[in-house]
């Protein structure tokens, strides 16, 4: 269970995040919903450790959420266009190698295998060599969740995966995502611009607005006109 | 569930395989490349050693003769009570060689800056069309490829022994460096806003301006800051060849065998370049500064 108790994240005077509770069951995925600037790249950042929060705990199974139990899928893939897409992968799991592996390319035939498993899991079968810069955007972003799998998460959070995709290829990726989530029990947490996509993946509802939490709902509480409040406000 | 990425994107025709044989494909595909990586470096090291030893290195030669070395360094240039008895009596002179080093660098970057910025700009391949960048770069390298101290020769002929020399071989290096640079950073920008600009019907002249100087600005300013500090490096030695500033002193102090002089001479520039790289940092940070600002 991931407990998010009285999360708060100012800048300067402006609070992004502000007194932000909730717990996620693991294998669901939520879809966190809200305008733009309503705080959720902030909070799916304090989540994955890359901002510190003023106030407030993240916790998992009752212990403080450690970093590398997070992982976190980027809006635009986050991705090295020079690598191949099984170096990226491999990236993904820099916090448990020693670096000199990552500076002579020399990982162990585990970690690789390992990842081409990932590319397999986000069916990427065959992807292994071929350069990240000539991918489509649905596979790299496809890339970009099988290298947050390769850090062995808890935690898979997502910012805004499939905002530059066509609704076709958005589908498929956040489908891939969600299959993955529940597979491998893990606690998802997706923000989303696209609520027919958001509903239908979703397991629970997180809205965000100015910073704070004004929906926490399952999906089949959820009415789907208030998601589209959360948006228009 | 069907398939959900079933005809969204393009895949290999081929069957895929398991993750076995790609494993096994991959692993077999990476330590060739392991073994050519290492075979390149060895290879690399060998012509190095190679080359070294062709140009009479001889690690026995310098181990046997350390002495001297050792002995000019603590009994003459790092003597405390000998170096501040020579910046005593040699300061002033020694100090007008420094604000003159100084100048030449300053005077240097100031005349081949605007120079260097018109041609960096017309050598961008993204700005002009090859009939126009294509020569550009080709003279940039040219006058890249000549040391300053070359130029200092040849602008002693033009100028007369002194620092006008010396400023004139600065801004040379400066066009030939910096054009380069600027060149290299203009190609870098992003093409979206220069087509939205240009897209209003804009010339070349207005687009430059609007859409592609602001993307360079930046970057403009701190490769400026950085050809200062490294001006002011390279006009410590133009004195060597008679074109002014602390070389003079410096080369006329090792003719004369006075290493404590010489070392009284390395202090001066190296009082001189911390001073001019810590302005030049301030002068970044304050940008910085600005730039966040503006954000905000």
């Amino acid at each position: 269970m991931l407990t998010v108790s009285g999360l708060e994240k100012r800048y300067d005077d402006v609070a992004a995040v502000a007194d932000v509770s909730f717990e996620l069951e693991p294998g669901s995925l939520a879809v966190l919903v809200g305008r733009s600037g309503a705080g959720k790249t902030t909070l799916l950042r304090c989540i994955d450790g890359l901002e510190r929060p003023d106030s407030g705990s993240i916790r998992l199974a009752g212990e403080p959420l450690e970093p590398t139990d997070a992982a976190l899928v980027f809006q635009s893939g986050a991705l090295l266009d020079n690598k191949s897409a099984l170096e990226n992968v491999l990236d993904g799991g820099l916090a448990r190698e020693p670096v000199w592996r990552e500076l002579l390319g020399w990982h162990t035939p585990a970690a690789k295998r390992a990842a081409i498993e990932r590319l397999h899991a986000v069916d990427l079968a065959g992807y292994a060599d071929r350069r990240v810069g000539d991918l489509s955007g649905g596979e790299r972003q496809r890339v970009g969740i099988a290298r947050a799998l390769q850090q062995e998460p808890r935690v898979l959070l997502a910012d805004e995966p499939v905002a530059s995709l066509d609704p076709a290829t958005a589908r498929a990726v956040l489908e891939r995502l969600a299959a993955v989530v529940r597979r491998e029990n893990l606690i998802g947490l997706v923000s989303l611009h696209q609520p027919r996509l958001a509903r239908e993946v979703a397991d629970r509802y997180l809205g965000l607005s100015d910073g704070r939490l004004t929906v926490n709902e399952t999906a089949t509480e959820m009415d789907p006109d208030r998601i589209a409040e959360v948006y228009h406000g | 569930m069907a398939d959900p990425d079933a005809g969204v994107d393009d895949r290999s025709g081929s069957a895929a395989p398991s993750v076995g044989e790609e494993f096994d494909r991959i692993q077999a595909r990476w330590r060739r490349r392991f073994v050519v990586r290492i075979g390149a470096v060895v290879g690399l090291v060998a012509v190095v050693l190679a080359t070294a030893r062709w140009l009479g290195f001889d690690l026995a030669y310098l181990y046997a003769h350390r002495r001297n070395l050792r002995d000019v360094l603590l009994e003459e240039m790092l003597a405390p009570a000998q170096l501040w008895a020579q910046l005593q009596s040699d300061g002033s002179t020694l100090a007008s060689a420094t604000l003159e080093t100084l100048a030449i660098a300053g005077v240097g970057t100031a005349i081949g800056l605007p120079l260097a910025f018109c041609l960096g700009i017309l050598a961008a391949s993204n700005v002009t069309p090859r009939i126009v960048h294509a020569p550009l770069r080709l003279f940039l390298g040219g006058v890249r490829a000549v040391p300053s101290m070359v130029y200092a020769l040849l602008f002693v002929i033009l100028a007369g022994l002194g620092p006008v020399a010396g400023a004139l071989a600065i801004a040379m290096g400066t066009v030939g460096d910096l054009g380069r640079l600027f060149a290299d950073e203009m190609e870098e920008i992003d093409r979206a806003p220069v087509d939205a600009v240009a897209s209003s019907g804009a010339g070349l002249l207005a687009t430059t301006a609007a859409a592609r100087l602001p993307q360079v600005s930046t970057a403009y300013v701190a490769w400026t800051l950085f050809y200062l500090e490294i001006n002011a490096r390279k006009s410590s030695v133009l004195g060597i060849v008679g074109a002014g500033g602390i070389g003079y002193p410096l080369f006329m102090a090792f003719n004369a065998r006075n290493y404590t002089r010489v070392m009284a001479a390395i202090v001066a520039i190296l009082v001189l370049v911390v001073s001019v790289e810590l302005v030049a940092n301030r002068l970044r940070s304050l940008l910085d500064a600005d730039r966040r600002a503006a954000r905000n």
